[in-house]
């Protein structure tokens, strides 16, 4: 056999084998974002991300909106538009059957300080500082954070928390798992709610504010201080009213009698002139009431 | 209601749509024993809404139910 036959028989082997070898995993490459959108007043900016990843606000003295994002690959198609004073960012997926980290889709929005805001997330933490303006934020399963915001702030989320640190205006907060924090604040308005995560608020209780707070099974706990002026109210079904504020607490002074359902647990009661309204209420969880010292 | 996928937000809305379910049981077992006890009702009504409201989350992302 000469060397040329064996070369046309081994070529074409070795040519399959080298097809056949196993190749290294093709390696996603990250896509990133940006677009500057100029404003004239307070923007309404609307961002949905179905993929996974994080949404972060932050505002600036500018009148633009810029919007950057990180993909961790191309299957996740992003695109915004303006008109006029609304921007609208939308993530979406284009690839369902890609692997969950090349899914991932990171925002970093940088608004006016006057701006509303609607997020909408999926899995990632929600971030949003120093903003002034109506806000309605929605997760599933990713927490969100809010700092030194004020508005009319709406969060709705499945099993996500909400820590809320100095917001003022109001908070509606709702939430089946979740728990909600709410430290140092300036709301005349609180309602919260959760079926089963628990419930803080470290704060001063605004005269005039209507304060309302209800978990199913987990506990509400209200820290306030000795220059608080509130009606309150607590009651639950199952659950126990843990009162370690009873000195200050004197019955109601606005001539209100009320009467305790035999088949609840609570009290009523009132601090200082009890110019604000609070109410707090769980169907099995502890309701504990504390005087910050 | 089953989702097929595995992905965390399909086990987040899963172990969640558990939570209402077991909490729905609870309250309407305090309803038969105590039906004049208008907290529980309450929480109640609030958690069949919260229900309903998940389950048509769970639709959208392409549950079926059963």
């Amino acid at each position: 056999m000469s060397l040329k036959m064996i070369g046309r028989g081994i070529l074409p082997v070795l040519g399959v084998g080298v097809l056949l070898l196993p190749s290294p995993p093709v390696q996603a490459a990250p896509q990133h974002f940006e677009r500057h959108f100029a404003v004239k007043g307070r923007p309404v900016v609307i961002l949905q991300n179905v993929a996974n990843g994080r949404i972060e606000v932050k505002s600036s003295k500018n009148s633009e909106v810029v919007v950057v994002a990180t993909q961790a690959s191309n299957k996740i198609g992003v695109v915004a538009e303006q008109a006029e004073e609304r921007i609208d960012v939308t993530a979406t997926i284009l690839d369902n059957s890609a692997p969950a980290n090349e899914l991932e889709a990171n925002f970093t929005l940088t608004v006016p300080e006057e701006t509303e805001l609607q997020l909408k997330s999926q899995t990632g933490l929600v971030y949003v500082e120093q903003v002034m303006g109506d806000m309605t934020l929605q997760s599933v399963a990713g927490d969100i954070h809010l700092k030194e915001v004020s508005g009319y702030i709406v969060v709705r989320t499945t099993g996500g928390s909400l820590v809320c640190t100095q917001c003022a205006g109001k908070l509606n907060f709702n939430s089946i798992s979740g728990n909600a924090q709410v430290l140092q604040p300036g709301l005349s308005s609180v309602t919260l709610f959760t079926m089963s995560g628990n419930i803080l608020f470290d704060g001063e209780f605004i005269r005039t504010g209507i304060y309302t707070m209800k978990s199913g099974k987990g506990t509400v706990e209200v820290h306030f201080s000795g220059n608080d002026s509130f009606d309150l109210n607590a009651q639950t079904a199952t659950g126990t009213v843990d009162n370690q504020a009873e000195a200050l607490l004197r019955p109601d002074s606005h001539g209100v009698r009320h009467i305790a359902s035999r088949f609840t647990k609570g009290l009523f009661g009132t601090v200082g002139s009890g110019l604000a309204k609070v109410e707090l209420s769980s169907y099995s969880g502890t309701i504990r009431i504390l005087k910050r010292d | 209601m089953q989702l097929a996928g595995n992905s965390s937000m399909d086990v987040s809305l899963r172990q969640n749509l558990d939570i209402v379910d077991k909490f729905i049981v609870d309250c309407e077992q305090r309803v038969k024993e105590q039906p004049q006890d208008e907290l529980t009702r309450e929480y109640l009504s609030g958690a069949y809404q919260q229900k309903a409201e998940l389950i048509s989350a769970m639709m959208d992302r392409g549950g079926s139910g059963n």
